[in-house]
């Protein structure tokens, strides 16, 4: 059965809460690193699963085209991929911010991205799930490549879903090259959880 | 007399959620802008005694807005009402010569409060 996308009504209502989770996010990131983070508003759109690399690959265009990528799950009443996608000098940055000297040590960086992901997906999506009362557990996250062009982040054989919501933030730090590009998937199965919470959401109103 | 109150966001969601939750009792005549642009545009024609302004929007943000207010010497009491809430963010605003900061999600109460406290509307 083909789910129905979200109309333009739920379509808004998910925005703000994303924004609200967004904004969480980046209070968490601005505590880690004791910086002031810029924040964009959010990007929602209803993906073809095959479609999902290249519309990514739009979002960053012309930024770089070398990326490291963090996936992290999410299951539970709402599932899917999320990604953090970190520019090369970005990476660099964020050693430097966080006290990390020696830049050959090993396994350092990944490990830093490793957290910081955690830090970010972890405020954004349970900000999220929160308002909208859903529950949302993770998986543990995972570095799928640094240095690497986009589209090799983000392949993934095992996805199968005809249509997926994808989901963008971004956050950049006000000093600096850092940014990081949010990318969220959520499956066609979440979706009728998504709307329910959304419709609860706005009732509160 | 009614206030001029311009409401600044842009969500329309957000911006529907601001209207349902004024205090019933305040007597204001409403404007809404999306961006900061079209916000700074109506305060320039007075339509901004009292603003709720949002801080993340494109083509102008927040910040933007309280900037140009300050360099054109607009007169206007800013509540800022935002999801940023960076403790920094909250400082910078208030640095720019807004009276409060309201988080999101608000509701009624949290409005009605932010209000009672700038000395902009008190419900009796």
């Amino acid at each position: 059965m083909k789910t129905e996308a979200l109309n333009e009504e739920e379509n808004e209502i998910l925005q703000e809460v994303i924004n609200i989770g967004m904004g969480q996010a980046g209070a968490s990131l601005a505590k880690l690193l004791d910086v002031f983070v810029n924040l964009s508003v959010p990007r929602v759109s209803w993906v073809n699963g095959d479609d999902f690399v290249t519309q990514v690959a739009k979002l960053v265009e012309g930024q770089g085209d070398s990326w490291a990528g963090v996936r992290q799950a999410f299951y539970n009443q709402l599932e899917g991929e999320a990604f953090a996608i970190y520019g090369a000098n970005g990476c660099q940055q964020l050693a430097g911010l966080m006290g990390y000297e020696d830049e050959n040590e090993d396994g350092a960086e990944e490990e830093l991205l490793l957290d910081v992901t955690n830090i970010l997906v972890g405020a954004c999506l349970v900000g999220v799930a929160n308002q909208i009362s859903k529950k949302l557990d993770f998986a543990a996250p995972t570095v799928v490549g640094v240095g690497k062009p986009i589209h090799e982040l983000l392949y993934s054989r095992d996805r199968e879903w005809d249509q997926c919501l994808l989901i963008e933030v971004n956050f950049c730090l006000e000093e600096g090259d850092f940014s990081c590009h949010l990318v969220m998937l959520m499956s066609e199965a979440s979706i009728e959880q998504l709307r329910s919470g959304l419709v609860q959401f706005m009732e509160s109103y | 007399m009614s206030i001029a109150l311009l409401i600044v966001d842009d969500s329309g969601f957000s911006r529907k959620a601001m209207l349902k939750s004024l205090p019933e009792s305040w007597d204001v005549e409403i404007t809404q802008a999306t961006n900061g642009e079209e916000a700074l545009e109506a305060l320039r024609k007075g339509l901004g005694e009292v603003v709720l302004l949002d801080l993340t929007m494109p083509v102008l943000d927040g910040f933007g807005v309280l900037e140009g207010i300050r360099d054109e010497g607009l007169q206007a009491k800013v509540v800022v009402v935002s999801a940023d809430i960076q403790p920094k963010a909250k400082l910078r605003v208030i640095t720019l010569g807004a009276l409060a900061f309201l988080q999101k999600p608000f509701n009624k109460e949290s409005l009605a409060a932010v209000l009672a406290d700038c000395e902009i509307y008190r419900e009796d």
